[in-house]
């Protein structure tokens, strides 16, 4: 494993260093949870220079979030099997703590601030496979052939899971605005 | 285009991923068809709503410069929790690695891939053990509970050797039991599995890395002891905890 290249590690970080926010970012909202993210991210950044002489060009972010969505699923699947990740939707971090009182608290200056917690709220409880694909489309604004590639999946599954995505996020916002106003 | 059809491509036509032909007929239906034009119209406003938010999560202080450290010098990499923990478990894995490979293995050639994702999640991981116990009775049905045999986990505090728990891990793509005990200074990893499920001289004894390897056979398993110990002590360790096993201490 040639990592003692000088040359080729700072080419490495010139490539992929910028994209460091989006690759937490995606596997924050994957693992649901900071310090497991934390230690994906590090660890698809190893992986990634292992692999970085596989890297042909092109779109540099895509190919690392790739390499960090592959990661998180790796810990998912690791952790479920010791029994230590709640499955989906069962149990969820610090945000979950505040939904209950998203809908109940009426003041009006934390609108803004209740209504960005809902959402977080509301896109942390989709199924996974939903949420990393609304991740990508609207985080990070890649296109769908982006996003099949970096799932490994048909740009029709993409298109499934992301208008899936939408449709209960929409019944959550419209529920939430009906219930706070 | 029914309706319909319409309708489940609005999403796409809003991302603009729509191919020219396509594009146009989903305009041409939106300028007649007013429940089409409220539905784009509220999910162009859901989805603002959710990209000016501001609830993307920025990166917790120091991850950066950690990532960057660790690049320029991977040889110490270091982690929070890990430490020389991880340190040894990757080594570990790598030094177990590098014997099997040269040897018999009679599973894929995705091996070396796996082994490496092994080294790199052992090194990284929040949960070098996961079930932390010194106690037997908690770890022998703890690991039978995650594995399709039951290993044997002596006991050898009484004799300097204080077992400190227990994980899953897998060695190419077979699981086995990792059991991890502390003598003075240093910690020894007992890898653990039914006799055959993996390849190994049971005459084992070698080393890679600065790490010693030797093997073992209790009943019907098979274990291989990996330490920084040095090579008499590891083999003292061994004759210990095979006299215990066989003992049917654990």
């Amino acid at each position: 494993m040639p990592l003692g290249d000088g040359a080729r590690t700072r080419r490495f970080e010139a490539v992929a260093l910028p994209h460091l926010s989006a690759a937490y970012n995606l596997a924050r909202w994957i693992c649901r949870n900071e310090a497991d993210a934390a230690d994906v991210v590090q660890e698809a950044v190893m992986r990634a220079l292992q692999y970085f002489d596989s890297y042909r060009g092109g779109d540099a972010r895509a190919w690392l979030l790739q390499i960090v969505r592959n990661s998180a699923h790796t810990w998912i699947a690791r952790n479920r099997l010791a029994g230590q990740v709640a499955l989906e939707d069962n149990e969820l971090d610090g945000t979950e703590a505040d939904a209950s009182v998203i809908s109940e608290d009426p003041m009006r200056a934390v609108a803004a601030q209740i209504e960005a917690e809902g959402l977080r709220v509301a896109i942390a409880r989709l199924p996974l496979e939903q949420r990393e694909v609304l991740i990508l489309r609207e985080f990070e604004g890649l296109s769908y052939r982006q996003i099949a590639d970096i799932i490994g999946s048909p740009i029709g599954t993409v298109m499934s899971r992301l208008s899936r995505a939408r449709d209960q996020l929409a019944v959550i916002v419209r529920g939430e605005q009906r219930g706070s106003v | 285009m029914t309706h319909d059809e319409i309708r489940s491509l609005l999403d796409a036509y809003l991302d603009d991923e729509l191919d020219l032909a396509t594009g146009l007929a989903v305009g041409a239906h939106l300028r007649d068809c007013q429940q089409c034009t409220a539905w784009l119209a509220e999910r162009r406003s859901m989805l603002g709503q959710v990209r000016s938010a501001a609830i993307s999560y920025p990166m917790p202080a120091g991850l950066s410069a950690r990532i960057r450290a660790q690049l320029r010098a991977p040889q110490q990499r270091q982690h929070r929790q890990v430490q020389w923990f991880g340190a040894l478990a990757a080594g570990v894995l790598a030094a177990i690695g590098g014997f099997l490979l040269g040897h018999s293995w009679p599973q894929a050639p995705d091996l070396r891939a796996e082994l490496v994702g092994a080294s790199v999640r052992a090194l990284l991981s929040t949960h070098p053990i996961d079930v932390l116990s010194s106690d037997h009775h908690t770890v022998k049905p703890w690991l039978s509970s995650q594995l399709p045999f039951s290993p044997p986990v002596p006991e050898l505090a009484e004799q300097g050797d204080a077992l400190l728990g227990a994980r899953v891990d897998y060695l190419g793509s077979t699981r086995v039991a990792a059991l991890v005990y502390q003598h003075g200074h240093h910690q020894i990893n007992v890898y653990v599995w039914p006799l055959g499920a993996i390849d190994i001289d049971p005459h084992l004894n070698t080393q890679a890395d600065g790490y010693h390897l030797m093997a073992a056979q209790a009943g019907a398993f098979t274990a291989v002891m990996v330490s920084d110990l040095s090579s008499a002590e590891l083999a003292a360790f061994r004759d210990r905890w095979k006299a215990t096993a066989a003992a049917g201490g654990g």
